[in-house]
Parts: C-alpha cells; sequence; structure tokens
C-alpha cells in the first residue's frame, strides 16, 4: 500500500516536473521576446544600413523565440491548458508594446506616455512619418477625417485643393465657390466661417495631410475599412494610437476566430500561436498599422462559419472580407460550392451594400486601386522573370507581364475548383494556395499581404507561408539606401522556393 | 521527380532576380503640382518639426521647436520652400524669411551614418502663410 502511494507521488512529481518545465520554458520565451519588442520600439527607424540591420537582428531574434515557442508547444501535450492562455497573453502583450511604434524613439518612457495622451486628445501629431519604416496609417486617418466630414474619400485624393480647407489650409469662399460639388454636409463645414469645423476643432490636419503618402492618388481602400477608419476618427480624430490599437483589435477577433476554427477542424487550438505571436503580424499592425488586420478578422470569421455549416452568416462574413481588400474574390468558386448558389447572392449584395454609400465616386471609385494595380512593383519576384521575357516580345512587358499572372493565378483557382471535395480541410488548404499564389504572382509583395494567407496556412498546416513571414523581411532592404538588390531578391525567393520543394517532399513522405 | 521540380524552381530564382535589377520600383508619376516634396520618394524616411527660426548660418537652418529643442538641418539645392501649401522657387526667397523667430515647418531627412556637420538634411522648408495668420488660432 505505502509503496504505491510513494510510486503515485513519484508520479504527480514527475507529472508536475513535466509540465512546469515546458511552461516555464514558454514564460521565458515570452519574456525574451517582450525584452525584444521594447527595444524594437528604441530603435531610431531611418535609412541606412545600421538601422535596417538592427532591425533585421531584433526581428531574427523575434523569429527564433518564436520559431522555439511553436515547437514547445506542438510537442508538450502536457501544457496546452495552460499554453494556450500564456499564448493569449503574450499576443495581447506584444502588440500593446508595439502600439506606441513611430513615436520619437529618444523619448523617455513618460515622455512617449504623454505623447501618446497628446496624440489620443488631438493636440499634436506625436507620431513619427515612418512607424517601423511604414507610413500608410496616415491615410487611413486622413481618410477617416474626410469621411466624418461627409466628403467621399472615393472622389478626391489628399492633395487636391477641394480638401484644403479639412487640412486646414487658409482657403478664399465666393461665390463660385469650388466646394458645392462636394455634400451639403461637407460644403457648410468648408463654406461656413469654419475652417474650425472642418478641422474638429485641431490644428494637426495639415501635417496629418502632409504625412500622407502618394496623397495624389484616390484611396484604395474598401468600404469597411473606410468604416473603421470613419470609427477610429469617430472615437479620437487623428490618432493614430487609437486607429493602430482599432486595427489590433480586429487582428485579435481575427486570432479568436482561427482558434475556434482549428478546434473545429480538429486541430490542436494552441498551434494559433503560429499566428498569434508572428513577429511579422505583430511588427505590421500593432507596429506599423495596416489595414489588412481587417481583412484578417473578417476572412477569419467567414471560414470558421462556413466550416460549422452557418451558410448565410458565413456568406455575409465572405463578403465582408471583400469590402475589407479585394484579394478574397478569387476563393469565391470555393465559397460558392459551400454555400449554395442561393446563398452565395448575399455576398455581391453585401460588397453592393458596402459601396453603396460611395457610388458618387463615379469612375473614382476604383482610380486609385487600378492605378496601384498598373503601376506598382516592389519585391516581384516570379512577375518579375515573366516581365523580362516578355520584354524579347513585346515593349509593354509590364502588361504582358500582369496578364500573364492573372492567367496563372485564374488558372491555379480553376485547378483548385475543380479537385474540390467539399471538405473543411480542402477549403482552408486551396484558400491557402489561391491567395498565395496570387501574392507570390503579384508585381507587389508588400511584407504584410502574408496576412492574408497566415491563418489559412496556420488551419491548413501550410508552413511555408511561416516561414515566409520571416524570409520577406529581407523586402526591407530598400530601406538601406532606396534600392532593391538582386542578390537579396535571389536569396528571397530560393529559400520560398525551396522551401515549397521540401515542404512537397515531406509531405509525400 | 519531386528533386527535378526542387531544381527546376531554385535554377528558376536567379533568372528571376536578374530580371529585377536594382531600384525597380515603381511609384505613380506625379500629377500634383500641389504634391508636397516630402513625397519624393516613398522609402525615405523624413521627419518634421515645427518651431521658430534661431538662425541661418553658412546653409545651416536653426530653429527651437515647442519642446525647447534646437534643431539643425542643412539646406540643399534640393530643399523645396513653401509659404502656406504654394511652392516657391529659391530665388524668390528673402533675407527677410528666416529671421529669427518666425514660425517654420521643416521636413528633414535625418542620417545615421552622415560624417558631416548636421546629420539632417531639409527636404521642405514651409514658411506660414500670412493669410493664417488673420485667421482665428485653432487649438486642440
Amino acid at each position: 500500500m505505502s509503496e504505491s502511494v510513494e510510486k503515485s507521488t513519484e508520479k504527480t512529481e514527475e507529472s508536475s516536473f513535466s509540465r512546469l518545465l515546458p511552461l516555464t520554458g514558454l514564460a521565458g520565451l515570452l519574456i525574451s521576446s517582450e525584452v525584444v519588442y521594447l527595444a524594437l520600439l528604441q530603435l531610431d527607424a531611418i535609412n541606412g544600413w545600421q538601422p535596417v540591420l538592427t532591425f533585421w537582428i531584433e526581428m531574427a531574434a523575434l523569429f527564433v523565440f518564436y520559431f522555439l515557442a511553436a515547437v514547445l508547444v506542438a510537442r508538450c501535450e502536457s501544457i496546452k491548458k495552460f499554453a494556450l492562455w500564456l499564448i493569449i497573453f503574450g499576443a495581447v502583450l506584444f502588440r500593446v508594446t508595439l502600439l506606441p511604434a513611430g513615436i520619437p524613439f529618444e523619448y523617455s518612457p513618460s515622455e512617449k506616455l504623454e505623447a501618446v495622451r497628446s496624440d489620443v486628445l488631438g493636440k499634436e501629431v506625436a507620431y513619427d512619418r515612418f512607424l517601423l519604416f511604414d507610413n500608410d496609417v496616415w491615410r487611413y486617418v486622413w481618410d477617416g477625417h474626410v469621411t466624418a466630414n461627409g466628403v467621399n474619400p472615393y472622389r478626391y485624393a489628399p492633395t487636391d485643393p477641394h480638401l484644403d480647407v479639412f487640412g486646414g489650409e487658409s482657403v478664399e469662399f465666393d461665390e463660385t465657390d469650388e466646394f458645392d460639388e462636394l455634400s451639403d454636409e461637407a460644403s457648410s463645414n468648408a463654406a461656413g466661417e469654419s475652417r474650425n469645423e472642418a478641422t474638429d476643432g485641431l490644428d494637426i490636419w495639415r501635417d496629418i495631410r502632409d504625412n500622407v503618402n502618394h496623397a495624389d492618388v484616390t484611396t484604395i481602400y474598401p468600404p469597411l475599412a473606410q468604416f473603421v477608419f470613419w470609427l477610429a476618427h469617430a472615437i479620437a480624430p487623428g490618432s493614430i494610437f487609437v486607429m493602430k490599437a482599432f486595427l489590433v483589435l480586429c487582428e485579435l477577433i481575427g486570432i479568436l476566430f482561427l482558434a475556434l476554427t482549428l478546434r473545429r477542424l480538429g486541430l490542436a487550438v494552441t498551434s494559433v500561436i503560429l499566428y498569434a505571436w508572428n513577429p511579422l503580424m505583430i511588427k505590421v499592425f500593432a507596429g506599423s498599422g495596416h489595414a489588412d488586420a481587417i481583412l484578417v478578422a473578417a476572412i477569419c470569421a467567414a471560414v470558421y462559419f462556413i466550416v460549422c455549416g452557418w451558410k448565410s452568416i458565413g456568406a455575409a462574413a465572405f463578403g465582408l472580407a471583400i469590402l475589407a481588400k479585394l484579394s478574397p474574390v478569387i476563393l469565391v468558386p470555393f465559397v460558392v460550392r459551400r454555400v449554395g448558389w442561393r446563398r452565395s447572392l448575399i455576398v455581391p449584395g453585401v460588397v453592393l451594400i458596402g459601396y453603396l454609400p460611395f457610388i458618387d465616386a463615379g469612375q473614382n471609385l476604383f482610380s486609385g486601386f487600378l492605378k496601384f494595380a498598373r503601376e506598382w512593383q516592389f519585391n516581384a519576384g516570379p512577375f518579375a522573370l515573366i516581365r523580362w521575357l516578355s520584354e524579347f516580345v513585346t515593349d509593354d512587358s509590364a502588361s504582358m507581364a500582369r496578364m500573364i499572372c492573372g492567367v496563372l493565378i485564374f488558372a491555379i483557382v480553376a485547378f483548385l475548383a475543380w479537385r474540390d471535395d467539399l471538405s473543411d480541410g480542402y477549403f482552408v488548404s486551396s484558400s491557402a494556395i489561391a491567395l498565395g499564389a496570387a501574392i507570390i504572382l503579384s508585381p507587389t509583395v508588400m511584407p504584410w499581404y502574408l496576412s492574408w494567407v497566415l491563418p489559412l496556412a496556420v488551419m491548413a498546416r501550410q508552413f511555408v507561408w511561416v516561414y515566409f513571414t520571416a524570409i520577406v523581411l529581407a523586402a526591407f532592404h530598400i530601406m538601406i539606401d532606396l534600392n532593391e538588390y538582386a542578390y537579396v531578391l535571389w536569396l528571397e525567393y530560393s529559400l520560398f522556393f525551396a522551401l515549397v520543394g521540401l515542404g512537397h517532399r515531406f509531405a509525400r513522405r | 521527380m519531386m528533386k527535378l521540380f526542387v531544381l527546376a524552381m531554385v535554377f528558376m530564382v536567379p533568372v528571376v532576380v536578374s530580371a529585377q535589377g536594382s531600384g525597380s520600383i515603381e511609384p505613380p508619376p506625379r500629377t500634383s503640382p500641389n504634391e508636397s516634396a516630402n513625397r519624393e520618394d516613398n522609402f525615405v524616411v523624413t521627419r518634421s518639426e515645427t518651431g521658430t527660426i534661431v538662425g541661418l548660418k553658412e546653409g545651416i537652418l536653426t530653429i527651437k521647436t515647442k519642446k525647447d529643442k534646437e534643431i539643425s538641418v542643412a539646406l540643399a539645392n534640393s530643399t523645396t520652400f513653401r509659404i502656406g501649401k504654394n511652392k516657391i522657387d529659391s530665388d524668390e526667397l528673402a533675407e527677410g524669411m528666416f529671421e529669427p523667430g518666425k514660425q517654420v515647418k521643416i521636413t528633414y531627412r535625418p542620417f545615421s551614418d552622415r560624417k558631416s556637420r548636421v546629420d539632417k538634411v531639409a527636404v521642405e522648408v514651409r514658411f506660414n502663410d500670412e493669410k493664417d495668420k488673420q485667421k482665428p488660432v485653432i487649438s486642440g
């Protein structure tokens, strides 16, 4: 009897030890990551070798901790319940830590806190123009501002003189006022005595307008994104901190749906760590404030509802995903086959309702997007090869390459749709491949585009996309001296395609 | 078969990247004459400060910010000047415009490894529009 008690005590001790060790390891990785995120806040993110190299070293350290944590969680069955809480805690902590990224790095913690306060209250533009090498967030704040003032953001580019009054510029009004083209509310704001009203009584809009990139192009962000921008503006006009907080909230909603989907698919919920602790995702959303976080929430919700069999809600959420970013439109064949033809009409219905308030922009509704699609090229891989080959047959190699890549994406989606067995596993897997192919074949491969595919990749266990989130950081080499170097791109895409090949090899085994 | 696939992919990549060249970014052409100079290149990290002029000496403009911090920036040939939102040529600049005490907004490019007198080069200097002074002061 006493022997058996002794054995059982030993077993319990062993089991608590076997639990404690990996949990301590995970907590250690959490703390180590947090220290690096705090260091990232102190980075003077400007052009040059030193800042970019420091950024890469810090991100590399974060990726090492991230991969170790993911392996630890996957290997230790015994800690899964506790690990989930640590994963959630870490996901929130890392994101909250990076929200002030962009506030001058040399500020002390108390000065940073004061700067955040000023930013939220609209007292001053407290953030630098670039937030960890990116500056798209200013456009969101500006779009939210003009929308709140009754101006259609698809109609006028930020530099358009029609919007001068909203940027706090001096405007002289006369009878042939240029504002009569604007909506009634906007006209009254603009033509009244008050630049004050048009600027919410804040003296920050000129600086914010100056900070918008490609300010001569109308907005490319679809209506759901515009709604979030407006919502953030309604709470704190002109605040970068609040805008970023909103985007992080969207991302956290996405993480919640991702965890629910993993459970639904019978996979370990703790593998949500592959998204929740991914350093690129944390950098691009909490650090730099990219709007793709809205897509993450919508696409994760859509997938969850569809795999649960809640077809109408799934179709509506998918419509919202298209309203967040147009790219998920390529997943239509997979969604339609799952929700049925009738319910799939909800998708265009939701999209139409979303665009309806902005319809008066006419042909300008997609002009920003089309300009982007036609003229941008950055960090491209296969697209650049096709473009180079096209130069032998046509003068307009860019258009030819765009057409060929478009056809290739169409062929991939058609092939996947043709082989669709209507299972949940195939749905997430083919969606990840389709969106991933669209990114890889795109002329513009911004690092944050990987957020479109990462949640699906986690569900489909396609780890090549997880690795690519680390590899794609090479794209930041342009911040060194504003040039894209062939050898860096060589490295980036060599690694990616080698991993694709290796992945296939292991999968077959 | 798989090996062939991997090899094909890996061999394809150098061709891909050799097709890139350097600086293959294609930003959209500038279409608006009012476009601010700090958008010359979307990858150029710039910062802005508003303050009062302390002095201009040997092409280096020093301003004092609202937080009582002095910042010196080198004026370059590429520096653009504006009064309000309107761009002006450098030959339209008058000495009086740089009088100490006048308010300006400077947008500058910081350099991390520059071994010269100043580590900031002005991209844009924006003087207050006289019309602005007649408007009521707006504050948060």
